[in-house]
């Protein structure tokens, strides 16, 4: 197995710990046809003497292993090294399987069988959070409320606001538009792919749903209408 | 007419009270009569045969003197009348003129040397006796009413009937009532075995220290429920083992297809059969992950987020297009009419288990469409229901299919040349039954299929 560690020529690196020898093969074979380096580990012995002391970009770890399970692994990786990003692979589907894995710091989780496309979409997303940068655009403000973008959170007067990922969506639409009024259709185009489709009162309802969480007892209403326009974020 | 076991204990428990006490009732009464009528017969034999030897054995006393004595004394009985004839028949002795009945006198000449007769005549009794002495022969005869014996008589039988009567219904609500609380202990039984459902196996009966047969019965029944608990949760533990021993070779199946896929280059024949082989292994993983999932639903504890539903809708739709690339859907969140309130869209609900139901409805939607447009349409229709409407047009099952949508392996006529197992619906009604909501079909036209969601809505409030 090769041993480099975060490499020059910038091919992010994966360490696999699967014990199925078929579907460790063919992950890693799907890993270097995208474009990336794959180490592969069988149980917790394997991790122990080859990859332990190694640095990798992102670890995908199947719970149930010989040994030390993935969950085991995954803390120990956290022990050593805070950074890379922890998928945890498993058959296992059930909750609190999930929990223990996101508590002993895994980042996400996929239960098998999975399609490949997803695998590869986790993938990343997970290195895309962990390699970039805050960049600008990234935290959005408008007047007293804060729009973390990657941290996908919302906060007014220093307090969090709890969105659904749609409502989350809808506010960074706004946010983006910079004060300017976005058409009800502009919205219904990127709040959802060109598979759903949707008419201006339930684009009517989702406003109200974030009005209500935005603006509900604060004397400052940030999210105005234009009727027969759309609508657009601004203090009054 | 059925009985509950208290009233059928409460009413042969009274019969049989009631034909005792009857009974017995009778059987006093017609003692009582008897021992009257012995009285007064001897009370009658008394009379005569003292008038008898008075007038007959006593020179002295002739039959003046004898009215005197016995318009004197004390002893005189109701409506009395006494006569005392000689040989041939005459009257020698009488208390009253007039006989005031219609008794046949011939009877008492027929009657051979000191032979008595006695017997009752409409509301009189009749006492006659052949006197023989000293070669004379006198016939007494007296008759008169037991005025007091039957008043007597009388008393007692409505003392009787009252006590009857009284005591029955009295005895019917005490064992009523005492059944009643004996057997409360059932009816508790009852109440708490009716509520147990897959949800709470682990119910058992609370039992007293007094061990009777209804404690017993209550004992076998926890030990039963062990047996079936422990037996359910084998069962699950195997379903959970199995789903999950067939889900690695699945993954090694769809991993393979997947690169096999993505590979070299093949003939448009092979690509299609391997895009086909790794759909159908994809649908073999749904459902093996269906039934997981219900195996573990039993357990309470995976019952526990609040979600929105419609971020469930869109989690669901995100994964079915996996497997249905070309489906559309349209997607309203509509307004209770005449108002402009917004609805609450959130659902208490195991997360996966939901998001599993709404994906098999999306993906049979879009699997009987005629052009993959699914229309989705949430609402909230009272105070407590959301209705989650998923139609699409395509051919509709008549009313005989339509009636076995829901059951196991059921495919309809326009399943023909279609995908699946007929178990995806039986889930899906499973999944939300789990989660108190309801489901239904409906062909609203020829060709539009609409299956009707109605889910309890959570608020924080309750």
């Amino acid at each position: 197995m090769q041993g480099t560690m975060q490499s020059e020529e910038k091919v992010p690196y994966i360490y696999l710990l699967e014990d199925d020898l078929t579907l460790s093969r063919e992950i890693r074979q799907f890993a270097i046809n995208h474009g990336f380096s794959c180490d592969v580990g069988h149980d917790s012995t394997d991790f122990k003497t080859l990859a332990q002391d190694k640095k990798y970009d992102l670890y995908i770890l199947d719970i149930n292993i010989p040994g030390m399970n993935g969950i085991q692994i995954c803390e120990r990786i956290r022990q050593a090294d805070r950074e890379a990003p922890v998928l945890m692979l498993t058959a296992y589907s059930d909750v609190k399987d999930k929990v223990n894995a996101f508590n002993a710091g895994a980042d996400d989780y996929l239960v098998k069988p999975f399609h490949f496309d997803e695998l590869l979409a986790r993938i990343q997303a997970l290195l895309r959070r962990k390699n970039k940068p805050l960049q600008q655009g990234d935290i959005l403000r408008v007047h007293d409320m804060v729009v973390n973008i990657p941290e996908a959170t919302v906060e007014r007067s220093g307090q969090i606001i709890l969105l659904s990922p749609k409502e989350f969506k809808l506010l960074t639409i706004l946010a983006q538009a910079d004060g300017k009024v976005v058409s009800k259709s502009a919205i219904a185009e990127k709040l959802w792919e060109k598979s759903v489709d949707t008419s201006h009162n339930t684009i009517e309802v989702y406003i109200n749903f974030l009005r209500r969480k935005i603006d509900k007892g604060h004397a400052t209403r940030l999210i105005q209408t234009r009727p027969g326009f759309g609508y657009f974020l601004k203090a009054e | 007419m059925k009985l509950t076991l208290k009233k059928r204990a409460a009413v042969s428990i009274s019969l049989t009270y009631s034909l005792i006490f009857g009974v017995t009732s009778i059987t006093i009464w017609l003692l009582f009569a008897s021992y009257r009528e012995d009285e007064f017969k001897i009370r009658l034999e008394e009379k005569a045969l003292t008038n008898l030897r008075l007038l007959v054995e006593v020179d002295e006393i002739n039959d003046q003197l004898l009215r005197t004595i016995e318009r004197s004394t004390l002893n005189r009985l109701y409506k009395e009348k006494t006569v005392i004839y000689n040989s041939t028949g005459h009257s020698v002795y009488s208390t009253s003129k007039d006989t005031g009945t219609t008794w046949d006198k011939s009877r008492l000449f027929r009657l051979p040397p000191n032979e008595e007769l006695f017997e009752t005549f409409g509301e009189f009794d009749v006492y006659g006796f052949h006197y023989h002495a000293q070669k004379k022969d006198y016939y007494a005869l007296v008759i008169a009413e037991d005025k007091y014996g039957y008043r007597k008589l009388r008393y007692l039988g409505v003392l009787l009937i009252s006590a009857f009567a009284l005591s029955t219904p009295i005895v019917w609500l005490l064992t009523f009532a005492a059944m009643r609380g004996l057997l409360k202990p059932l009816d508790r039984f009852i109440t708490e075995i009716t509520s147990i459902g897959d949800r709470n196996l682990t119910t058992r009966l609370a039992l007293s220290d007094r061990n009777d047969e209804i404690d017993q019965l209550g004992k076998a029944f926890n030990l039963m429920m062990e047996r079936i608990e422990s037996s359910y949760l084998r069962q699950q533990e195997f379903s959970a083992q199995a789903s999950h021993e067939l889900r690695t070779p699945l993954a090694r199946i769809i991993s393979q297809l997947e690169n096999l896929e993505a590979g070299e280059t093949h003939s448009e024949r092979t690509r299609e059969y391997l895009y086909n082989l790794r759909n159908d292994a994809h649908q073999m993983a749904n459902l093996i992950h269906s039934l997981l999932l219900l195996a573990q639903s039993a357990n309470d504890q995976h019952f526990t987020g609040v979600r929105r539903l419609d971020e469930l809708l869109f989690d669901a739709f995100e994964q079915t297009k996996m497997f249905a690339p070309n489906l559309q859907i349209h997607f309203e969140i509509e307004l209770e009419e005449g108002t402009d309130k917004e609805p609450n869209l959130d659902v208490q609900c195991n997360e996966a288990l939901l998001i599993q139901a709404l994906i098999n409805l999306l993906r049979n939607a879009d699997l009987y469409s005629d052009d993959h447009q699914v229309d989705v349409r949430l609402k909230q229709t009272e105070d407590n229901l959301l209705s989650l409407r998923i139609s699409n047009n395509g051919a509709t099952l008549n009313d005989v299919e339509a009636s076995r949508i829901f059951d196991a392996f059921m495919r309809g006529d326009n399943a023909r040349r279609k995908q699946g197992s007929g178990l995806g619906l039986r889930i899906t009604q499973r999944i939300l039954q789990y989660h108190g909501a309801s489901i239904q079909y409906i062909a609203e036209n020829d060709n539009l299929n609409v299956f009707e969601v109605l889910i309890p809505v959570y608020s924080r409030s309750a």
